[in-house]
């Protein structure tokens, strides 16, 4: 009965120690039946290739092994939904932090492309962290389930209000969104230590005239704001009236400092007793980068206006949609 | 949306393994209202047409004695000392519900599968 005895230790290796001598012990017994009743009926020991052809049918000792544990999976059904959710969040924010070290790291020392190779390099380490420890927590969510009773005490009351297809926002759009915003605020941030950021080699001869004092503050708090709503975009990928007013404010602050900017008249103003390379003064180029700031403060203001009154025109029919009369199945965002 | 053939033998195979397995529990309290081994009631339930692999039979029998429906012990016989289960009286309580409850499903099937076919109007 070697084979038996190969069979049995190998069952034994993956069984919970506690019970592993009872366990095997039953095998045993069991398939030593198994084989004496067909020896019986045959008449004469049974051959190695037909001890083997019953161990083969009793199964794989991993598998007849697993058969015993009392959890056979690592997630179960009730967890493995928002397991695979909060994976997804998880590996997103991480692209998100690779993406913003690249970013920031390009603005601070240059070399894009060495940033970036930098950035592909390490986010499968980082990927793999977040997945590693996503996977150990919710295995232990798993092992302790029994004591949670969030699946069974539920309130159908609390679920997310009915989400129609127009109201879907796009999930990449929205990480998109929210790395642009943190990569410009990260640049208005570095901009009054470094004018250079704006004005490119111009900063040599220019200078930020006083007005940017004022709105710096303001413009980094607005775009740290429209990162955070592209961030609960992300999460919760559709809209919904308050966001849509959050929108219309973050806008409508957006407006008002383009007015404030506008108003202030002079954007940059020469450095002084500085002439430019061939001698001349650079009043004519203050003068040029001037006029280019105002058009840019302009434009921006029609958007931020044109952008308010989209906002509002959404807002007022998500508010018509909302209502019971106006539910149309079909159109709900599966 | 993909279609799995009719005539897949897996999507039968699976769906028989799941409607196999709730009735195997029945069937081996019911066959252990009578003390027996591990191999004698898996000979039991063959004979009675209920066919049933050891893998999945002896940790079945472990997690009903967990459960307490069943008790076991280790006594010789035959010259080899065996497992015997027996159903304890927890076990015999659960079973008349559990035959309750199969024998009401069978009902409820039989009444469905009796009904004309008819479609929504």
């Amino acid at each position: 009965m070697e084979l038996l005895d190969r069979y049995l230790q190998a069952v034994r290796l993956f069984l919970p120690s506690s019970q592993q001598d009872d366990i095997v012990r039953e095998l045993s017994e069991n398939l030593i039946s198994q084989v004496e009743d067909r020896e019986e009926a045959l008449g004469r020991r049974l051959s190695e290739e037909e001890q083997a052809d019953i161990l083969r049918r009793h199964g794989h000792p991993m598998v007849v092994a697993g058969k015993y544990l009392t959890q056979q999976h690592l997630i179960g059904p009730a967890l493995i939904s928002i397991y695979l959710f909060t994976l997804k969040i998880g590996l997103a924010t991480a692209l998100v932090v690779t993406a913003l070290i690249a970013v920031i790291g390009t603005i601070l020392h240059g070399e894009p492309v060495q940033h970036a190779v930098e950035a592909f390099l390490a986010y499968p380490g980082r990927a793999f962290f977040i997945f590693g420890w996503t996977t150990l927590v919710f295995a232990a969510l798993e092992y302790t389930q029994a004591k949670l009773s969030f699946t069974t005490k539920w309130d159908p009351r609390k679920l997310p209000k009915v989400v129609w297809a127009e109201h879907r926002i796009s999930r990449a759009n929205s990480l998109l969104e929210f790395i642009f915003s943190i990569a410009c605020a990260a640049w208005f941030t570095l901009i009054p230590g470094g004018p250079e950021l704006l004005l490119g080699p111009a900063a040599g001869f220019l200078s930020l005239a006083p007005v940017w004092d004022l709105v710096f503050v303001p413009i980094i708090a607005l775009v740290l704001a429209s990162a955070a709503l592209s961030l609960v975009n992300f999460i919760r990928p559709y809209w919904s009236s308050s966001r849509s007013l959050c929108r219309m404010a973050i806008h409508s602050g957006a407006l008002f400092l383009s007015v404030v900017l506008l108003r202030a008249g002079e954007w940059v103003t020469a450095k002084p007793g500085i002439t430019l390379p061939d001698g001349s003064s650079p009043d004519v180029f203050v003068s040029i980068v001037n006029t280019s700031f105002e058009i840019g403060v302009f434009v921006a203001m029609i958007i931020s206006v044109v952008e308010i009154f989209r906002e509002f025109r959404r807002w007022k029919s998500r508010r018509k949609q909302s209502s019971p009369s106006e539910s149309t199945p079909a159109r709900i965002a599966m | 949306m993909t279609h799995r053939s009719e005539s897949d033998p897996g999507v039968f195979t699976n769906l028989r393994l799941e409607l196999r397995r709730g009735c195997l529990t029945v069937a081996v309290l019911a066959a252990l209202r009578t003390e027996q081994y591990g191999y004698t009631l898996r000979k039991l339930l063959e004979e009675s047409g209920l066919s049933v692999d050891e893998g999945t039979l002896y940790p079945l029998l472990r997690r009903l004695e967990t459960q307490g429906l069943l008790v076991s012990e280790w006594r010789e016989h035959a010259k080899r000392n065996k497992r015997f289960y027996r159903l304890s009286e927890t076990g015999a309580t659960i079973l008349a519900q559990l035959v309750v409850e199969l024998r009401s499903i069978d009902t409820s099937l039989n009444k469905i599968l009796s009904e004309p076919i008819h479609g929504i109007a």
